[in-house]
C-alpha cells in the first residue's frame, strides 16, 4: 500500500510539474498561422468580407480604441460601417508571444489609408491582436490599435 | 504490477483533466478577476513610486509592452520606469475576460498625471493587460494603452 501511495504521489507531481512549467513557448507553425490570420483579417476589412471576420472573432471578443471597448457585435458594426473604407494597408515588424499552447498575442506595425465619413484614421499604428485556440481553431479574442507617437 | 499500472494511469488521467480544463466556475473567475485588478493597481502604484523591483518580479520574462513608441521587452519596460515622474494615478471601468484557465485579459481606463522623458503623458488612457499564471502566480505578460478620445 505504501508503495502504491508513493507511486501515486510521484505520478501526480510529475504531471502537475509538466502543466505548471514556466518555460517560454515557441512554435513557429502557430506564429505563422496567427500572422497569416491577421493579414487575412486586414484583407477582409479592405474587401468588405464580413463573414471572414465574423467567423474569426470569438463570441466574447473585444476591441479597444480611444473611444472605449466594443464587444463583437459593435466591433463588426464599427468595422463595416457605411462611410468607412480601408483603401490600402501594409503590415510589418511582427512579433508573436505564446502565453500557453492555446493563447498567443501578435503585435505589429500597420500603415493604412483608412477613413470614416471623411475623417482620416491615423496613418501608422501599432497593433495588438490576441488569439485563442478553441475547438482546434485559432480565433481572435482581442484587438487594440495604438497610433504611433509623432 | 498490473494493479499499480492501472492506479498510475487513473491518477495521471485525473491530474491531466484537472490541469487541462478550460471551463471555470463563476466563483473562480470572479476571484481571479479581483486578484488581477489588485495586481494591476499595484503595478500603477509601483510605476508612481519608481519601484523597478515590482516589475522585475511581476512581468513574465517574455512580457511585451506596446505604446505609441512601439513594442518594448521586459528589460526596456523596467528601464523606462525611471524616466517618469508620476504625481497621481487612478484606475476605473474594468472589463475582464478569462481566456483560459491560466490566462486572462483586463481592460480599463487609467487616469494619470505623469511626465515621461520630459513629455507630459495623456491624462486618460484606455489600457489592456494580459495576465498568465506561471508557477502558481499571476504575472503580467502584455500591456498596451491608447489615449482616450476627448
Amino acid at each position: 500500500m505504501k508503495k502504491i501511495i508513493m507511486i501515486l504521489a510521484i505520478a501526480i507531481a510529475a504531471t502537475s510539474a509538466a502543466f505548471g512549467q514556466t518555460k517560454m513557448l515557441k512554435d513557429t507553425k502557430v506564429e505563422a498561422q496567427v500572422i497569416e490570420l491577421e493579414k487575412q483579417s486586414w484583407e477582409a476589412i479592405k474587401t468588405n468580407n464580413r463573414s471572414f471576420l465574423e467567423s474569426l472573432l470569438t463570441d466574447d471578443a473585444i476591441a479597444v480604441d480611444g473611444d472605449g471597448v466594443a464587444g463583437k457585435a459593435q466591433w463588426m458594426k464599427n468595422t463595416f460601417a457605411p462611410g468607412c473604407a480601408l483603401k490600402s494597408y501594409s503590415t510589418d515588424d511582427f512579433k508573436v508571444v505564446m502565453f500557453d499552447k492555446n493563447t498567443a498575442i501578435v503585435t505589429y506595425k500597420a500603415n493604412q489609408d483608412s477613413a470614416c465619413n471623411g475623417k482620416q484614421a491615423p496613418a501608422t499604428v501599432w497593433v495588438s491582436s490576441l488569439y485563442v485556440k478553441r475547438g482546434g481553431k485559432w480565433l481572435n479574442s482581442f484587438f487594440q490599435l495604438t497610433p504611433t507617437a509623432q | 504490477m498490473k494493479k499499480i499500472m492501472m492506479i498510475l494511469m487513473v491518477a495521471i488521467g485525473i491530474s491531466s483533466v484537472a490541469f487541462g480544463q478550460t471551463k471555470m466556475s463563476k466563483d473562480t473567475s470572479e476571484s481571479v478577476e479581483a486578484q488581477i485588478i489588485a495586481i494591476e493597481k499595484a503595478g500603477w502604484e509601483a510605476w508612481k513610486n519608481k519601484d523597478a523591483k515590482w516589475f522585475q518580479a511581476t512581468l513574465t520574462d517574455d512580457a511585451l509592452h506596446v505604446d505609441g513608441g512601439g513594442v518594448t521587452d521586459k528589460a526596456q519596460s523596467i528601464k523606462a520606469v525611471a524616466d517618469c515622474e508620476v504625481k497621481s494615478v487612478s484606475l476605473d471601468n474594468f472589463k475582464f475576460l478569462m481566456l483560459d484557465k491560466n490566462s486572462a485579459l483586463i481592460t480599463f481606463t487609467g487616469m494619470q498625471d505623469a511626465v515621461c522623458g520630459g513629455k507630459p503623458q495623456p491624462l486618460t488612457v484606455r489600457a489592456s493587460s494580459v495576465y498568465v499564471k506561471r508557477g502558481g502566480k499571476w504575472l503580467n505578460a502584455y500591456y498596451t494603452e491608447i489615449p482616450v478620445v476627448q
